[in-house]
């Protein structure tokens, strides 16, 4: 896609699609209890580094929130503990104790309903217990069909639900703030944004991510055609192979039992640049959650999923 | 402001073809992802007649589940799109029902371009219109016409020309700058990327060429300079304002003023995350002033060379009315634009449109995407844009202060009375200076009352009677006023009311040049006469109901006015078929049946008085 634009016009497209998140971001801040989602992904990246500028040189004046489910990668874990300290982040980590507890694992349930107990209705928990009535996500319209559909500012119902039926209409650059009781809102700065812009400005930044997006030679294992990297031994113990060494990235990054790799030689972000705009395949494809139904994405923002 | 991303509106009637003729441009210009495209081979839908492994179009344009459970599109959806150019559009993918009307003027108010449909063997229906009216009304400048499914009607350029022609007559009046018409097949894929052999008469662009060239946006950098303050930012020893410039440009050294304190200062330094000598629309920044300025969220930083900023209390404004709850007399809402929020309430509905026919009628109260043209007034004064100079600073948005719910979106005109006394250019001789020169002080008599009530002849003999005293005076006479200065308004409700706000304000400019106005005119309606009295303090605004029996005016009917009325000459004609709206306290009240010097003396006793109030 998009193979012909030129570098100059790069630079314009990104400078706006950069006001405009950072236009955003000033509005979130006017919301009484913003929180900011780190999923620690590229997005996220972006997004963190997009909430910087919007308040800079003072500190980004609202928390950032990460919602661990127990199965992410390390590297994803250490990644994240490195940018709060070298960014000096008010960071706080929500996970669905209870359910840890009572052992749910992407093994023990679907990852339908995995995902549901583990991100959906952590992220539920975390917001409720923080009070939070705005949360900033890195949501892109070009992601998926129900992600097209949603406004930059999304009205959440009490519960978290999302109804797509009656969504609050969004004019210009103002933004209706005011919540009734129990609502919040869920605000995608980077809507506007394709994949390919966020790989373009985190070269124009020099921005660093997690090392998982280039190609490695890594353990794996494949499962019902899809490679998994073992990232400890509960992913070998569960399906009993041995791990094979195979030169792979990720697209996209989540639970590592989840997230399928792809094998690649793609070791910088000018390699992934130009990846992208050769190969021409749709981004969540790697995303094993989504699979489940043509709808699944969509079935899970009704429930409160970002 | 956005000049590489451009928003186009996809919109027309339902089944008029978006779906397919979206999807074959999403391909056609290589925006689709393969897997994607894939699955538009082998997925089929029940009933479809396309074979398995051709392109579904309307697939990859698909709506959510809860859409396809009924059948329809509810909301927008943003697909990007890549031009021969590089340009990148966003295609905002509108519904075509006319229930949802409110979110196709959600894609439409951020749009650039709209891209029309109409089915070439339906023709044009209702709903086009209808989105054609809401593009118009929303500020979309340029039009692209559609005409779909070609293949249908044998590519025949009569049927295309007779749609061309139909809907000419139609888009001329919405304010469009560009209009293109292009025949199309989705289906087939006509004029969408390529033109085509199966329209030879068709000399014009494709769909693709027509974006393209309509996706060149300049940016206006002469428009007044505006900075909505969205956060204030603590520096190490300084604050910066930050937001982002929405007309105009700023750079450092540039001396502006912060509305609405008024103050002036110099940029001393701008953060913006893009680096350059000065920031154009668009830009987001954070500005430092060289002195301490009183700012906040919700101020604005604009140019010193604008004499007078546009503040007001009270402004004409088109509306598009977004919510299930319709709006009731009297209620008050909370207006924002951008980071300014003050109560609001609708004052007036001067008329709503209707889309359909495109006219305008009466109405008391706003539902469900009704569009009216209303007056709003403010619990206190913001500067607000015209939304013809500027979409965001010239847009508002009315919420519900119960249900918090966005109700109306809002598209200012002009402002109706000018809160423009702190910038006001401070002349050297006033109405103080003037008075004592005169001699006397100045004041305005509104003489108010039904046709023939006798309003002229008494202000004709009020004049001679203070002019005989040594006043300044002068006459203000409808009829006259008509003539000239109103000679473009007709006497529609809308139409009588900009006549009273003229001549209120000829009235208070001879006023503050010390001379006694008196002004004659019918003014039946209240909320008019209201509306200029607010432009005056009490001691100087006399209003005299001139209130002689109707059977008198009857007979007397000087310009035949009744006469022709009954006989349904003219309509509109208050007293004889449009109602007059008694005042219910005037300073004075005459008869005009009633002896004209007993009359006279009594008016002309309002001004003596008045020399004895400050």
């Amino acid at each position: 896609m998009a193979n012909s634009i030129s570098r100059a016009l790069d630079d314009v497209v990104l400078a706006e699609l950069e006001a405009e998140a950072i236009w955003a971001m000033r509005e979130c801040a006017a919301f009484s209890n913003p929180v900011l989602m780190y999923s620690i992904g590229k997005d996220s990246t972006v997004l963190l580094h997009l909430a910087r500028k919007a308040f800079a040189p003072g500190p980004i004046p609202f928390p950032v929130l990460h919602i661990n489910t127990g199965w992410k990668f390390q590297e994803m874990i250490s990644f994240r503990d490195n940018a709060a300290k070298e960014l000096n982040l008010d960071l706080r980590v929500h996970s669905n104790f209870s359910a840890m507890d009572e052992g749910v694992t992407p093994f023990t349930y679907g990852a339908d309903e995995y995902t549901r107990i583990m991100k959906t209705v952590a992220l539920r928990e975390a917001l409720d217990l923080g009070g939070f009535n705005l949360a900033i996500g890195g949501a892109r319209r070009d992601e998926e069909r129900s992600r097209a559909k949603e406004r930059m500012f999304s009205l959440r119902s009490a519960g978290h639900t999302w109804d797509p039926r009656n969504q609050r209409p969004e004019f210009w650059s103002t933004v209706n703030n005011l919540l009734p009781e129990g609502a919040s809102v869920r605000a995608f700065p980077i809507s506007n944004w394709t994949e390919l812009d966020v790989w373009k400005y985190i070269r124009r930044e020099n921005l660093d991510v997690v090392p998982l997006y280039f190609a490695a030679e890594r353990p794996t294992i494949e499962v019902n055609g899809s490679l998994l990297m073992v990232d400890d031994e509960r992913l070998t113990e569960h399906y009993k192979q041995e791990p094979v060494l195979r030169q792979i990235r990720f697209r996209t990054l989540g639970c590592y039992p989840l997230t399928a790799a792809e094998e690649s030689e793609t070791t910088s972000v000018d390699d992934i640049i130009t990846e992208l705009e050769t190969t021409n395949r749709s981004e969540r494809a790697g995303r094993l959650i989504d699979g489940e139904g043509a709808s699944s994405m969509e079935a899970k923002k009704l429930e409160g999923y970002f | 402001m956005n000049s590489s991303v451009v928003f186009t509106v996809i919109c027309g009637s339902v089944d008029d073809g978006k779906s397919t003729v979206l999807g074959r441009l999403l391909v056609d210009s290589n925006s689709i992802p393969a897997d994607t495209l894939d699955q538009a081979r082998t997925t089929r839908r029940a009933g479809s007649v396309i074979p398995v492994g051709e392109i579904d179009y309307s697939l990859l344009t698909d709506g959510l589940e809860s859409e396809r459970e009924q059948g329809i599109t509810i909301d927008v959806a943003y697909r990007h799109m890549y031009l021969p150019s590089g340009r990148r559009i966003i295609m905002s993918d509108s519904p075509g029902h006319e229930q949802y009307t409110r979110n196709m003027a959600v894609a439409a108010a951020k749009a650039h371009i709209a891209l029309l449909l109409v089915d070439a063997s339906r023709g044009v229906r209702s709903q086009t219109v209808r989105h054609a009216n809401i593009c118009g009304l929303m500020g979309v400048k340029k039009i692209i016409v559609a005409v779909n499914k070609m293949d249908a009607v044998d590519y025949s350029q009569a049927r295309f020309n007779e749609i061309v022609t139909e809907l000419n007559h139609r888009l001329g009046t919405l304010g469009f700058d560009s209009i293109e018409y292009v025949p199309v097949s989705g289906l087939v894929g006509v004029n969408v990327s390529v033109s085509a052999p199966e329209t030879p008469w068709h000399t014009g662009k494709t769909l693709v060429e027509a974006l393209n060239d309509f996706a060149e946006v300049e940016a206006d950098t002469n428009a007044a300079l505006r900075i909505p303050v969205q956060a204030v930012i603590r520096t190490a020893d300084n604050r910066g304002y930050a937001g982002q410039v929405m007309s105009g440009s700023v750079q450092v050294g540039q001396q502006v003023q912060v509305w609405p304190s008024g103050a002036t200062c110099t940029v001393s330094a701008i953060t913006s995350p893009t680096q350059s000598d000065v920031y154009a629309a668009g830009s987001a920044v954070s500005v430092e002033f060289d002195r301490e300025v009183d700012a906040a969220r919700g101020h604005i930083i604009c140019g010193v060379d604008e004499e007078v900023l546009p503040v007001s209390r009270v402004f004409l404004s088109d509306m598009i009315w977004v919510s299930d709850t319709p709006q009731t007399k009297s209620q008050s809402y909370i207006l924002k634009a951008g980071p300014i929020e003050v109560p609001a309430s609708i004052s007036a509905i001067r008329f709503v449109t209707d889309m359909d026919e495109n006219e305008q009628v009466e109405a008391s109260s706003l539902s469900m995407n009704d569009v009216a043209r209303v007056e709003i007034t403010l619990a206190r004064p913001i500067l607000l844009d015209s939304y013809e100079a500027n979409r965001d600073t010239g847009g508002y948005i009315l919420c519900d202060r119960l249900s918090q719910e966005t109700v109306a979106a809002g598209m200012v005109i002009h402002p109706i009375r000018r809160e423009s006394e702190v910038l006001r250019h401070d002349f050297s001789v006033g109405r103080t200076q003037r008075e004592a020169l005169a001699g006397h002080k100045s004041c305005v008599l509104w003489l108010t009352g039904l046709p023939s009530s006798g309003k002229s002849t008494i202000a004709d003999e009020v004049e001679k009677s203070l002019h005989s005293l040594g006043y300044r005076t002068t006459v203000i006479d409808g009829d006259t006023v008509r003539t000239g200065l109103s000679s473009d308004l007709g006497f529609s409700s809308e139409d009588r009311s900009e006549n009273v706000r003229r001549v209120a304000h000829l009235a208070e400019i001879v006023m503050q040049a010390g001379v006694v106005a008196i002004v004659a005119l019918v003014s039946p309606i209240a909320k008019d006469r209201d509306a200029a009295r607010e432009l005056f303090k009490e001691s100087d605004f006399f209003e005299v109901f001139v209130d002689t029996p109707l059977e008198v005016c009857e007979s007397r009917d000087v310009k035949g006015l009744y006469k022709r009325a009954r006989q349904n000459l003219v309509t509109n004609m208050t007293g004889a078929g449009q109602e007059y709206e008694a005042p219910e306290n005037p300073e004075l009240r005459v008869d005009g049946s009633d002896d004209l010097e007993l009359v006279t003396a009594a008016i002309v006793d309002l001004v003596i008085e008045r020399q004895n109030r400050p």
